[in-house]
């Protein structure tokens, strides 16, 4: 799985393609750590490319989640395919995650938060 | 010092073990060497001296036992029996990797891996063989593999993996000639005469097993290269932890068989889990068929029954992520959390068992970062209604003869994602003639060769085409459906339904 990676102030937004399951997972998660670790807490995965997940990349993401939080921030999903947003609807995780429609509105979302 | 060693690499998952024992109502549970607690639950507390006992043993030599203080009864004996194994044949496997001809294997990504064909719920020769054939081959390049076993009623058992072997008497002969000259224990490298291709190499190794069964795993290999010496350690090491493994599977049989006589028996099969199809019988109002095809030995997918006397029929099933020996013990604590909330109160409400389930596993669950998705059913024969409970599974299909066939969704996220969860009780009526069908997603998500998921739709349409048979039928339709789908190549996920039709 191809993932891109941006910095645009002090939120990472990774772009991730292909399919996201239990082979490409642990690559992932070890990039979405490595932020983590550099003590991000602000994170955008872009799943606009992602025609696939499975259970172990949706528990990649709550651990990403869960560690942002953690650390007083949090992860933004935007851009999901539909077979993708199904999987979210149909597990209720679309109740657990943020999910924007596109980058901006999800970059927005964390602007607005740090203005509260 | 050893046993102190296995209990600090596997904290998490023996944390589960004893939680469970106390969740089931035990005060309290400790793993003990010389006599003496190194460990125990709640963090504290001795087990009183009138508790369970179980040895913990490597080779015969005694290494520590487990302590339980609970209820002396046939099924809790066999119970802390079973888990004593398991930390013996983690203790086995500790000892064994601390061995310097074994590290040369591989990194740490490896030895996990070869976890995933030990620890398993449930155990069979057969598939355990073909297991570690399917095993080597993704790790050797081989054109063929093969495993054969002399079972102990004297038949003989083949499987073959890759290219169609057309020296299968020769490989026999071969095989026969060794074990007269009792070489077997050793790896046997030749080259096969007289083959159609150049150079077919073949190699061969037995499966230690200590009396079980006579078995040898063989590949073979075209080309003048061979094997090299990294094939042949990760064969070697691979046949053995396959040994010991299968000597766990018929220790366990033997507790069984030797029960026989107990009336509980039944409960304890239950408890080590079988992947038979299965047919819930003498539940009134219903026709149930369960079914459970994992995909590699260490499965994530499983069903349950919780039939008991007087109360009313429930079921359970689930798909736990990840893989390797976290994800086996997790299977395990999984249904042991559930089955004890189901079993010790009066008739708790799908919804009551998923919220405690939750708070039970959560912490497991976060550590190991992994996600378990739940299903509960409960029956009501009175009114025809199922009630439910579900936790991020799918794939949920209900048909009523009125309305058709639709997917039902979850009202929560899986277990494990959030530490608080706040399951609603759902309903939807069985009465004659309407399917509830719960399955795992390695049905819909299982390929074509074109890449093509068999999804949703496809799903429902089996379903609906096939209202009319029995829950049997429809489960096996959905099975079949799901195969030809997919071609012939082995399967990427577990795949387990449970269909229950009003009757």
């Amino acid at each position: 799985m191809k993932s891109t990676f941006e910095l645009v102030s002090d939120v990472r937004i990774f772009r991730l393609s292909g399919r996201f399951d239990s082979h490409s997972a642990p690559e992932v998660q070890q990039q979405l750590q490595g932020a983590l670790d550099q003590d991000a807490n602000r994170i955008i995965v872009n799943m606009a490319d992602v025609d696939f997940v499975d259970s172990t990349a949706l528990s990649t993401l709550v651990k990403t989640q869960r560690t942002a939080s953690d650390k007083k921030g949090n992860l933004h999903l935007c851009e999901l395919q539909q077979p993708t947003r199904i999987i979210f609807e149909l597990t209720r995780l679309d109740m657990v995650f943020e999910i924007f429609p596109d980058e901006q509105a999800a970059l927005t979302a964390f602007a607005v938060g740090e203005s509260q | 010092m050893m046993l102190a060693n296995v209990i600090s690499q596997h904290q998490t998952q023996l944390s589960g073990l004893a939680n469970s024992w106390l969740a089931s109502g035990a005060n309290a549970f400790a793993v003990c060497e010389n006599d003496l607690p190194i460990m125990s639950w709640p963090s504290g507390k001795r087990p009183s001296r009138k508790s369970l006992s179980a040895a913990i043993k490597i080779g015969g030599q005694r290494l520590g036992n487990l302590m339980v203080t609970a209820p002396d009864s046939a099924v809790n004996r066999i119970r802390l029996e079973a888990d004593a194994n398991m930390i013996s044949s983690l203790a086995e496997m500790v000892q064994e990797l601390s061995r310097k001809d074994i590290m040369g294997v591989g990194g740490s990504d490896q030895l996990d891996d070869l976890y995933q064909i030990i620890v398993t719920a449930d155990i069979e020769l057969k598939s355990t063989l073909e297991y570690v054939a399917r095993e080597i081959a993704t790790r050797i390049e081989a054109d063929s593999i093969f495993v054969r076993a002399r079972l102990q009623d004297g038949s003989d058992y083949w499987f073959e993996h890759g290219q169609v072997l057309d020296e299968k008497q020769w490989i026999d002969d071969c095989i026969e000639w060794l074990e007269t000259q009792e070489l077997l224990q050793h790896q046997f490298v030749r080259n096969i005469p007289g083959s159609t291709a150049k150079n077919r190499n073949l190699l061969l190794i037995s499966i230690p097993d200590r009396g079980v069964a006579k078995m040898v795993l063989g590949l073979v290999k075209k080309g003048n290269e061979g094997f090299s010496n990294a094939d042949r350690r990760m064969v070697k090491t691979i046949a053995g932890y396959a040994g010991l493994q299968i000597e766990y599977a018929v220790l366990s049989e033997a507790q069984v068989v030797r029960s026989k006589l107990d009336l509980e028996l039944n409960l304890a099969k239950q408890l080590q889990t079988r992947l038979l199809p299965q047919k819930a019988s003498g539940v009134a109002g219903l026709d149930v068929c369960a079914m459970t095809q994992p995909a590699s030995m260490v499965g994530g997918d499983f069903y349950d029954f919780i039939n008991r006397q007087d109360e009313p029929f429930a079921f359970a099933v689930c798909d736990i992520s990840g893989k390797g020996l976290s994800a086996a013990m997790m299977v395990a604590m999984t249904r042991m959390v559930i089955r004890s909330f189901a079993g010790n109160q009066a008739n708790p409400a799908p919804a009551t068992i998923v919220d405690n389930a939750n708070l039970e596993l959560y912490d497991d669950f976060t550590q190991a970062n992994m996600l378990a998705t739940m299903f509960i059913g409960q029956y009501e024969p009175l009114d025809k209604v199922l009630h439910y409970a579900n936790a991020g599974h799918s794939p949920v299909v209900y048909y009523s003869v009125e309305d058709g066939v639709r997917l039902l969704q979850a009202e929560g996220p899986p277990v494990g994602v959030l530490a608080t969860s706040y399951s609603n009780n759902q309903q939807v009526k069985l009465d004659p003639g309407n399917i509830l069908v719960v399955g795992t997603d390695g049905l819909s998500e299982a390929r074509n060769e074109k890449g093509e998921m068999f999804g949703y739709n496809r799903l429902m349409d089996v379903v609906a085409d096939c209202a009319d048979c029995s829950a049997q039928e429809i489960a096996e339709t959905v099975r079949e459906a799901v195969g030809r789908f997919s071609g012939n190549g082995p399967a990427e996920d577990d795949q387990t339904l449970v269909v229950c039709k009003g009757v």
